[in-house]
Formats: structure tokens, C-alpha cells, sequence
């Protein structure tokens, strides 16, 4: 009996994200009928989160733009193409982390940062804190120099590194997740960020001391 | 003087740094014009013209699937040329080992629809060869008038390792001359 509650209340507490996968494949399904206005409802619910992995990934904000833009007018043009084999989230994330990687290797020569402003309210004030006293600077300049060497250390990293980082750590998402995404497993994503933040820590390391 | 939090806080990790770029984030105008932008560009990409290289891409593909009827159709009648053709020298070729007595049908139609009879013994096709023409069949009907034989040349058939086999049945109005025709071989 025991078992039959436990495996009911798995049942039950799981279906947050399966809930989210489906409303996204009524919505996905209407566009494919040819309603275009509920392709809509999905870039409202996705703009944000594609925005801030082309942005994170590439560190221009210009080009993070026209970069989510160009993702879902590729997804809206060839929804037609997918046929709900994975989640359309995961479809999505691939369509922008493939557009960044590829606009990123053509302007390897000329890449330079265009970054946005911290949104101090929603900052860690404990972490600044503590490191406004290390480093004996202001918060607003160790804020806007903190950005910069982060932005840094990111770039340094290899795609594949930065991209696990980006969806990890910045997203949230799980390793089974970005494994999907990425077409790997989730034990190559987990040495992939142990790795990448073995790399991070080593350019970061005057604020970790 | 940093409060007893602050200094509890005093190992800061990757993770805490990486913390602050999650509070990286465009104005809230910014979506205004994005949106915006993006509304024509999708509307531009509904209505662009597909590029001329998709309907190359495309061609090889739709001509393979409109050849496959054809293709098919054009298997099945060599097909069936193959087998008639191969049936109907078999036939020709032992079509007139029956008795004379039993063909009473018309002449002509009877070369149109090919009967299936037992072998000619080769042997006496052979021997019938050395003549210019020699007699196949013998029909009569109850009027003598108008009974014939049926009369071939030795052109109408070639040897080979497998025996005699016909290449045409000349076997028409002018192949049959009147019983009472003589000076032809006859089997």
C-alpha cells in the first residue's frame, strides 16, 4: 500500500513541467493548423528565456536580439517540421543555441561586448556585499567590473563548455535536459560543467580568494 | 562595519558569481520594439518567395515519385511482352504436332489464336527441312473444295543446341494452297 501511495504522489507531484510541455503542444498544434496568432502566446512565453541564452552565450545584446528574433521566425517557418517528439522548449533552445554558435564563428574576428545593466534589486546583495569588502571597491564599480570579467570568463570558454554553463547554471535546467538539447548524456553535460567551472574558476579567481 | 551575515559569507564560489548574470536584463521597452520587430519580420518571412535553389533541391525527388507509375507500368508490360513472347514460341513451336484431322477451325483464325499443342519431333522437322516447303497440317472440311494444307517454308523456323524452334508462323490465306497441290514434303 505504501508503494501505491508513493508511486500515486510521484504521479501527481510531476506533471509541472509535462503541464507546460502540453499547453505548448495545443498552442503548437493551433499554429500548424494555421492559426498564426497563437504563435504568439508562445514567443510571449519563450522570448525571455531564448533572449538570455543568445545574450549569455554571445555577451552582445544587439545581436542576442536579432538572434531571438531570428529563432522563432525559424521555428514559426518550419513548425511544420516538428512532430512533438520532444518537448518544444527543448526544439526551441536548439534552433537559438545553434543560430548563436553559428553567428558567433563567423564574427570570431570581431567580436566585442554590448552588455545589459544588472538589475541591482534583483542582485545577490549578500554576495556583493561580501565582495565589495574583499576587493575594497564600491558596489556600483565592482558591479560593472564584475559584469565585464564574468562576461569574460564566459567567452573564454570553448561552445560546448559555455553553452552547458549558460543552460545550467544561468537557466536552470537540468542535466537531463540540457543532454537533450545538446544530443549527449547527462553524465558528458556533468563533466562538461565540472570542467567549464574548473575553467571559470581559474579566471575568477581574484573574487574567489 | 560589514554586519555578521557579510563576513559569514566569506566563501564565495563560481556559482555566486555566476548568480549576477542571471540579473543581466533588457528594459522592459526593449520587448515593446521586439515585439514589434519581430511582427514584420515574420509577416516578411510568410510572404518571401521560396529560394530558387529549394525547387532544384525538390525536383529530383518529385520526378523520382512521379516516375514510379511509369516505371512500374513499364515493368509489368516487359513483363508481360517477355512472358507472351517466350509462351508464344513454345506454342508456335509445338502447335502442330496434332492430327491433321482434328484442325476443322477457319485457317486465319486459327493462326491468330495460338492453340497449345504437344512438341514436333525435331528429327522430323529436320528432315522436312531439306525441301523448300513442305506440309504442316492438312485441313478438310466436308466440302473438298475448300479443304487445304497448311504449307511452310524452311524459313519459319532455325535450329539450334535446343532443337528446331519457329520464328514466325507464316501460316495465312497465302500459306494454304489446295489439298490437291503436289511436289511438297510432307509429315
Amino acid at each position: 500500500m505504501g508503494l501505491i501511495k508513493a508511486i500515486e504522489s510521484v504521479l501527481v507531484s510531476t506533471p509541472t513541467t509535462e503541464v507546460a510541455v502540453d499547453s505548448d503542444m495545443v498552442w503548437v498544434k493551433k499554429v500548424q493548423a494555421g492559426d498564426v496568432a497563437a504563435f504568439d502566446k508562445l514567443v510571449v512565453k519563450y522570448r525571455e528565456r531564448i533572449y538570455s541564452i543568445t545574450y549569455n552565450l554571445i555577451s552582445n545584446r544587439e545581436d542576442a536580439a536579432d538572434l531571438t528574433q531570428d529563432t522563432f521566425i525559424k521555428a514559426f517557418t518550419s513548425i511544420n517540421k516538428f512532430q512533438g517528439k520532444s518537448a518544444f522548449y527543448t526544439w526551441l533552445y536548439k534552433i537559438a543555441i545553434n543560430a548563436s554558435l553559428t553567428l558567433q564563428k563567423k564574427n570570431r574576428l570581431r567580436r566585442f561586448f554590448s552588455l545589459d545593466n544588472i538589475n541591482q534589486e534583483m542582485a545577490p546583495a549578500e554576495i556583493l556585499e561580501a565582495l565589495a569588502v574583499k576587493t575594497k571597491t564600491e558596489k556600483e564599480t565592482l558591479i560593472k567590473e564584475l559584469q565585464e570579467k564574468l562576461n569574460e570568463a564566459l567567452q573564454k570558454l570553448s561552445p560546448i563548455h559555455r553553452t552547458v554553463v549558460v543552460l545550467f547554471e544561468i537557466e536552470g535546467l537540468s542535466h537531463q535536459e540540457i543532454a537533450d538539447i545538446m544530443n549527449s548524456t547527462a553524465g558528458t553535460v556533468r563533466s562538461r560543467l565540472h570542467y567549464a567551472k574548473q575553467q571559470l574558476q581559474s579566471s575568477l579567481q581574484d573574487y574567489l580568494k | 562595519m560589514p554586519d555578521l551575515k557579510t563576513l559569514q559569507k566569506t566563501a564565495i564560489t563560481v556559482e555566486d558569481l555566476i548568480q549576477i548574470k542571471r540579473c543581466e536584463a533588457p528594459s522592459p521597452e526593449f520587448w515593446d520594439t521586439f515585439d514589434r520587430e519581430l511582427k514584420a519580420k515574420t509577416l516578411q518571412a510568410l510572404v518571401r518567395p521560396q529560394p530558387w535553389y529549394s525547387k532544384i533541391r525538390l525536383t529530383p525527388a518529385k520526378m523520382a515519385i512521379s516516375l514510379i507509375p511509369a516505371g512500374a507500368t513499364a515493368a509489368v508490360v516487359f513483363m508481360l511482352v517477355s512472358v507472351g513472347s517466350s509462351t508464344l514460341s513454345s506454342t508456335t513451336a509445338v502447335a502442330h504436332s496434332m492430327p491433321a484431322k482434328a484442325v476443322v477451325a477457319p485457317v486465319v483464325a486459327q493462326a491468330e489464336t495460338p492453340v497449345v499443342q504437344p512438341r514436333i519431333n525435331d528429327d522430323v522437322l529436320l528432315a522436312a527441312a531439306g525441301a523448300s516447303q513442305f506440309v504442316m497440317d492438312e485441313i478438310t472440311t466436308e466440302n473438298d473444295a475448300s479443304s487445304y494444307r497448311r504449307v511452310m517454308d524452311s524459313e519459319t523456323y532455325r535450329t539450334s543446341s535446343r532443337g528446331a524452334v519457329y520464328v514466325a508462323d507464316p501460316f495465312t490465306r497465302t500459306a494454304a494452297v489446295p489439298i490437291a497441290a503436289a511436289g511438297l514434303a510432307h509429315f
